[in-house]
Formats: structure tokens, C-alpha cells, sequence
């Protein structure tokens, strides 16, 4: 019990100091899209997925009120895209950037896999877990697709030292 | 009749996107995922002190609090308030504005509260409601032009 409490203690912090980390300050708009997108997503599916039965939590914050684990979906996930986000390889051929979906996603089924060997922070089976690969790539290339957009058409970058801009509809 | 109304308040919610301007979904977008994640957390906390409760609800056997309301319904309730947020006139006509809104939307709320299961009341009063959405609103409408570097 106070084991679970503890390793989801850790989580919260290991989360926060990466994104304090891994966020370059000028870009700090760009990537709380990221942030707010993922957590937007994984709440959906999140709570889809628990309702069918998919995921379960044990221990968990805000036991009473939801059965998804508020942890992962509210910060662990989104933590991990921001990290996604951040060295994704532009630049890179097509297997740099397979590559890179698969790291990533093994990373939190790695994530999922560890939770529920050896806590009851999160249950799920094996035959899950490809399920949720395939989910988590989805997911990523949804968010990714979005903040692409996103950028695409604000040129939030652009109005650096502009300030004061009036015009806005 | 809850489901009903849940089934109308969906459609009027999803038609209601047209209302969005295109040139603006990218501010639309940026407003809703900020709102949902200010909804996510303060729903919890709400729901799992057991200030108010929704007897009736989507999602029932996985959360105890409002999917409709929080994930959807208050996120595009705060898009159409921040993008015709009345900017460049005077403070009370800002505050006026937000006033009247929050009311709007507690009056609603009381009345969801009186004579439908969707929402009870257990622990809580219709001006903390009305507090919490002012609240709410106001950092909303203040994250939306700090992001797009209004100001």
C-alpha cells in the first residue's frame, strides 16, 4: 500500500522535473499545447477503456471519484508526448521516425508492463498491452498532427517582440 | 427525461460548432483543452469530497463526475465566452459581461438541480457554483491571451 503511494508520489515528480527539463522556455506555449492535447486525448480513451473493461486501477488518487488512474492519464502520458514532441526527428528519414514511435510507445508499455507486474497501480494483460501500443500511436500521431497545425497557423514564434498587437479577430 | 436532455444538450452542443469561426479554431482548440484540464481536476476534487454528485450520467460505473458537463458542454461554453470576450471595452463592461454569463449558466444549473437527476447539490451552495465559474471563466479568457500573445 505505501509502496503504490510512494511509486505514484515518484511519478508525479520524476514527471514534473522532466518537463521542467526537457521544455525550452521560448517554446513553453508550443509545448503546453502538447501537454493540455495528450491529456485531452488520454482522458477520452482513458475513461472508454476502463469502461469496457480494458484497464483497471487499484490504487489511485481521487479513489472515490474516477477509476482511471489520474496519474498516468493526467501526467505521466502527457509528460511522455511532451518528450515525444521534443525530439522528434524532423529532419530524419522514414525508419528514424518509426523508430521513434516505437520507442516511445515501448516506453509507456514498458511503463504499464512495470505497474502492474509489481504494483496495483494499474492492471492489465499481456494481450492488452499490443492493444495498447497500437492505441498510443494513435494517440501520438494525433497530438503531433494537431500541434503541427497548431503552429502552422498562429505563428505563435512569429510575434515575438511584436506585443501590444490590437488586431486579433 | 435526464437522457433526453442529455441527448439534446449534445446536439445543440455539436450543431453549435458551426458558430465557430474557421479562421479561429485554432484559439477555439487551445481554450477547450486548457478548460478541460482546469474541469478535469476540479471535477475530481468536487466529485470525490462529495460536494455534488450526478445521479444520472454517462461513464457512471467509471467516474462519479460529469462527462458531459466537464469534458464537453463547460470547455465549448468557455470558446464562445473568451472569443467574443468584449477585449478593448471598459473594465465593467468586461465584468458585466462575465457577470451575466456566469449567471446565465448558474441559473441553468439550479434549475438542472431542482427538477432533473443530473445534478444534486450535497454539500454545496449555488454561489460557490457561481464563484468557481466567474473563476474559471476569467482564467480561461486571461490563458487565451497570454497564448496568442495578445497583450
Amino acid at each position: 500500500m505505501n509502496f503504490d503511494y510512494f511509486i505514484i508520489a515518484m511519478i508525479w515528480i520524476v514527471s514534473i522535473i522532466t518537463l521542467l527539463i526537457v521544455v525550452p522556455r521560448s517554446r513553453i506555449r508550443e509545448y503546453m499545447a502538447v501537454f493540455f492535447f495528450f491529456q485531452s486525448l488520454t482522458r477520452i480513451f482513458g475513461i472508454v477503456l476502463t469502461a469496457f473493461g480494458a484497464l483497471s486501477s487499484e490504487v489511485r488518487l481521487f479513489e472515490r471519484a474516477t477509476k482511471i488512474s489520474f496519474t498516468s492519464e493526467f501526467m505521466f502520458y502527457p509528460t511522455m508526448a511532451v518528450v515525444f514532441h521534443r525530439w522528434y526527428p524532423d529532419q530524419g528519414g522514414k525508419l528514424r521516425v518509426v523508430l521513434h514511435y516505437v520507442v516511445f510507445t515501448g516506453v509507456i508499455i514498458l511503463y504499464m508492463y512495470l505497474l502492474a507486474t509489481f504494483t496495483r497501480i494499474m492492471r492489465v494483460d499481456a494481450q492488452q498491452l499490443i492493444r495498447f501500443f497500437f492505441n498510443f500511436v494513435f494517440e501520438f500521431w494525433t497530438c503531433r498532427r494537431y500541434v503541427l497545425w497548431l503552429m502552422g497557423t498562429t505563428k505563435l514564434q512569429a510575434y515575438h517582440g511584436v506585443g501590444g498587437s490590437e488586431e486579433w479577430k | 427525461m435526464e437522457v433526453t436532455f442529455l441527448y439534446a444538450i449534445w446536439s445543440i452542443t455539436i450543431f453549435s460548432l458551426v458558430l465557430i469561426p474557421k479562421k479561429r479554431l485554432n484559439e477555439a482548440s487551445v481554450i477547450f483543452v486548457f478548460q478541460q484540464l482546469i474541469t478535469w481536476s476540479l471535477g475530481l476534487i468536487v466529485a470525490e469530497l462529495n460536494w455534488i454528485e450526478y445521479p444520472v450520467r454517462e461513464f457512471a460505473s467509471v467516474n462519479r463526475t460529469s462527462f458531459t458537463f466537464e469534458f464537453w458542454v463547460y470547455p465549448l461554453i468557455s470558446v464562445f465566452y473568451v472569443l467574443h470576450y468584449p477585449v478593448h471595452k471598459s473594465i465593467w463592461k468586461r465584468i458585466f459581461y462575465t457577470s451575466i454569463i456566469t449567471t446565465v449558466l448558474i441559473i441553468s444549473e439550479i434549475l438542472f438541480e431542482k427538477f432533473t437527476d443530473l445534478i444534486e447539490y450535497i454539500h454545496w451552495e449555488w454561489y460557490v457554483s457561481w464563484i468557481s465559474v466567474y473563476a474559471t471563466l476569467y482564467i480561461a479568457q486571461r490563458f487565451h491571451r497570454w497564448f496568442f500573445k495578445f497583450e
